[in-house]
């Protein structure tokens, strides 16, 4: 059963990422990317990492619904269905994803991984986040609000007049 | 429940069904008149305008289509997804029976035979592109200078909350008009005069409820754009009151309220004001009379609307038409310079906004010598 | 009241409930004026317009464009219906909850995020120009009132100290959230508008584009659609009444009862306030979602975090 829980995500993040390239359509590979990215955070969520399982699926989906934005509208037929190659360079891209694909793979598999000592804490995703940042994590926390800060400040100031030209008329 | 059970069933549902028709519009230019009769028939058997082809059963040709009219409306027929019936509303009176008439048959055998063996998927093109035989978009500079792709796209004639007969070229890139071209489908018959603005032999009381309906027609088409069909609704119902004869007292008496719950929406002027803005100087330049060009300052959108609610309220009150007709001097043409200046305003817009300038000057294509074209926007 | 996992059998009775209450809005809708049965006459008649709406639809064939894409179309088209399922799946209903998720909070979010990807999927996959906009419209006014909403959903989590549904219930116990978190109640409930496409937010959908996303659906589709988009509006009002109406608490009948009933009076606001309103188009959207509602429901948390510290 736990097998198949693994499995089932497994199969669709890696078919789906296969798909992104096989398709004609700049819909369909976006929209499989962002499949494939859900099923990782599926398999997320069988570690016990809730949090950071659906805060996946969440900023995945949302980056990818405003990447075909951009992407179609702004740079590709507005009409929307002309079909189009995702594949630039395809020998090299595919000995590439090809290699970087089995060397994670191998380090995944080859790694000796220690065995557990202790049980399991009651909040993984709390000490996961403890265990990477360490006593970094308060000033972690405060860049992140300063991050986010910088970019709506940025956004305003570049955008004060807006796409569409609020007031007044054209230029 | 065996076989015939199931039919009984399906002949309860067909039943039901027809109770709700949806109603597609493909008004002619010169047939207020008509249309009014057929939105009151209609409302009268409760059936409901439909806002798309998908959305239709029914197609219902309101007046006497030109050529070009004819074709656009029997693209719009391959397009209801049936069951289907069309009809044909030519002259006053007839409209509830050609309905009446029509409806019933949505229910039948054949009908549901037609909709199921009906193939209407379009014939491909040759291989490769463009896909469906469908034309690629154009490319073209944006504002910002880049280059991104343009989608020509025609508003009208069959639009919901749109003059009759009017067609609006547009090139969009993404929902941004770059340009338009505006133009008045011809009528089949010679023009007479605009139905909102009867002749001088006409009685002042006519006259006088015809503007007063023809501003509330308008201040209709403009709120069920900015998406408030509440208002519309309250909008429509005293225009119907007032075109059946009703006292202008009486009418007016339901109006006030009314004014005042539209006047006092915030959100309305957060999403009317700053919008279409038309300087006294542009509009002596373009011609413009009429409402339009007696709104107080800051001359936009908002203050379009409530120069109507304003000039109802007094035509209501016994005040004669301020030009003798509602969108200015009737020999004038009047609408000619309406639809330049809304038209000069498109470019830049983004749809809504567009289609809310558009409606804030309310041209009238019923009116004899309404331009043939005028175009705005980068070419 | 304390919130524990339901069993597996207990998904049925929530869809179940989740779409009665759907199908009240729509009645609802149709009864109230401005609503969806345009200007049929008033009383019993006007009330059973979904019923002939839904049975009218159930016979219409299935209309299609002459190039479109069939497979995300369909994954458009029935999104809407099965994220809102997905998101009653983590709301309590009086002490049981289908899906114990201990993120409950934000698997909502994540789920309204995910509407974007099918709302847009829907406008897109016709390759029809109105549609496409009513796509874009969505994405649009999206950015403007979801981060309003997801500090609005962050408001009462803080209070509780978890993102457990059932613990910002429990944390209710005595005073609402409602009570001290106004603020962020009504940015939820614009919020819940907004994905669901709904009266001022409903732009997406305007009849100014023909009826935008919806323009080129027609029968079974459309009714999915449809249907959606009040299962939506009612997943939304029941995720509202969870954390911020104290979910089944109060007197006298059962929990799951209190429940349905302050979901359905949540429900009958947001359908009644659709005809008052004007619609709002999507960037003034942005602009009120990002000068307005951001620092107001900003303030909102901070305020609520500090009733937190120094509470202890």
């Amino acid at each position: 059963m736990e097998g198949l829980l693994f499995w089932s995500p497994a199969v669709v993040a890696v078919g789906a990422g296969i798909a992104v390239f096989r398709v004609d359509s700049m819909a369909r590979a976006t929209y499989a990317l962002a499949l494939s990215f859900v099923a990782v955070g599926l398999e997320l969520l069988l570690l016990d990492l809730a949090y950071l399982g659906v805060v996946t699926v969440l900023m995945m989906v949302m980056e990818m619904a405003i990447m075909a934005v951009f992407m179609i509208m702004f740079m590709m037929n507005s009409a929307g269905l002309m079909p189009m190659s995702m594949v630039h360079n395809r020998r090299g891209a595919l000995a590439l994803s090809v290699g970087v694909f089995l060397s994670l793979a191998a380090v995944a598999l080859l790694t000796p991984w220690p065995e557990r000592r202790g049980t399991v804490p009651e909040d993984p995703t709390r000490s996961v986040g403890t265990g990477v940042m360490e006593t970094k994590m308060l000033v972690m926390m405060g860049v992140g609000a300063v991050l986010f800060t910088t970019i709506v400040a940025a956004l305003v100031l570049a955008a004060s007049r807006s796409r569409y030209d609020v007031r007044g008329g054209r230029r | 429940m065996g076989v015939r059970g199931a039919r009984r069933g399906r002949g309860r549902l067909a039943r039901r069904a027809a109770g709700c028709p949806h109603v597609l519009l493909v008004v002619c230019p010169g047939a207020t008149g008509l249309r009014l009769e057929t939105e009151a028939a209609l409302a009268a058997l409760g059936g409901v305008r439909a806002l798309s082809p998908a959305d239709a059963d029914v197609l219902l040709v309101v007046g006497e289509p030109s050529a070009e009219l004819r074709r656009a409306a029997e693209v719009t027929w391959s397009q209801l997804p049936g069951p289907r019936v069309r009809g044909v509303v030519a002259g006053p009176g007839r409209a509830e029976d050609v309905l009446r008439r029509l409806v019933p048959l949505l229910g039948s055998a054949e009908q549901e035979a037609d909709a199921a063996d009906r193939d209407d998927t379009a014939v491909p093109g040759p291989e490769g592109d463009p896909p469906g035989g469908l034309p690629m978009a154009d490319r073209a500079e944006d504002r910002d200078g880049l280059t991104l792709d343009v989608l020509r796209v025609a508003l009208g004639p069959v639009l919901p909350h749109w003059p009759a007969g009017l067609v609006v070229d547009t090139r969009l890139q993404g929902d941004v008009v770059q340009s338009a071209t505006a133009r008045v489908l011809r009528a089949r018959a010679a023009r007479g005069p605009s139905y909102w603005a009867p002749g001088p032999d006409a009685s002042p009381d006519l006259r006088r409820g015809r503007c007063a309906a023809s501003h509330l027609d308008a201040l209709a088409r403009l709120l069920s754009v900015t998406g408030w069909a509440g208002a519309a609704s309250g909008a429509v119902a005293l225009r119907d009151r007032l075109l059946a004869g009703e006292a202008h007292e009486r009418v007016r008496a339901d109006f006030r309220p009314w004014r005042r719950r539209v006047e006092g929406s915030r959100l309305l002027r957060w999403c009317t004001r700053d919008l279409g803005v038309l300087l006294p100087a542009d509009a002596r330049r373009l011609g413009v009379g009429g409402p339009a060009a007696r709104a107080a300052p800051p001359h936009d959108v908002s203050a379009r609307l409530r120069q109507w609610l304003v000039e109802t309220d007094a035509v209501l009150g016994g005040a004669p038409p301020p030009d003798g007709g509602p969108r200015g001097e009737p020999a004038a043409a009047p609408s000619s310079a309406l639809l330049g200046a809304a038209v000069e305003l498109l470019p830049g817009r983004e749809l809504a906004e567009a289609r809310t300038v558009l409606a804030s000057f309310d041209p009238d294509p019923d009116e004899p010598g309404a331009a043939p074209s005028v175009a705005a926007g980068a070419s | 009241m304390t919130v524990e996992a339901a069993p597996a059998w207990a998904a049925l009775p929530v869809l179940a409930a989740l779409l009665a209450l759907a199908s009240a809005a729509a009645v609802l809708d149709a009864a109230s004026p401005g609503g969806t049965a345009g200007a049929a006459p008033r009383g019993p008649a006007r009330a059973a317009r979904p019923l002939a709406e839904t049975a009218r639809l159930l016979r219409q064939r299935r209309h299609t464009t002459a190039v479109r894409d069939g497979l995300l179309w369909q994954v458009g088209v029935a999104g809407p219906v099965v994220i809102a399922a997905l998101m009653v799946a983590v709301v309590p209903f009086g002490g049981q909850v289908v899906a114990d998720v201990p993120v409950g909070v934000v698997w909502f979010n994540a789920m309204d995020v995910c509407l974007w990807a099918v709302v847009w999927l829907a406008g897109w996959s016709p390759d029809s120009p109105y549609p496409l906009v009513g796509g874009y419209r969505y994405l649009a006014q999206a950015l403007g009132y979801e981060l309003p909403l997801m500090f609005a959903l962050t408001a009462p989590a803080v209070a509780a100290g978890s993102l457990d549904v059932g613990t910002v219930v429990e944390a209710q116990d005595g005073l609402w959230f409602v009570v001290w978190m106004p603020v962020a109640f009504l940015v939820l409930l614009v919020g819940v508008a907004g994905f669901s496409l709904w009266g001022p937010l409903g732009a997406p959908g305007g009849g100014d584009v023909a009826g935008g996303v919806f323009a080129e659906a027609s029968g079974v589709d459309r009714l999915l659609l449809l249907a959606g988009r009040y299962a939506l509006l009612t997943a939304g009002a029941a995720m509202a009444v969870a954390l911020f109406l104290g979910g089944g608490a109060g007197p006298w009948l059962p929990g799951w009862l209190w429940s349905l009933l302050k979901t359905l009076a949540v429900l009958g606001c947001l359908v009644v306030l659709r005809g008052r309103l004007p619609g709002v188009r999507p960037q003034t959207v942005v602009r009120l979602g990002w000068v307005v509602a951001l620092p107001v429901v900003l303030l909102q948390v901070l305020a609520v975090s500090i009733v937190v510290v120094v509470e202890g």
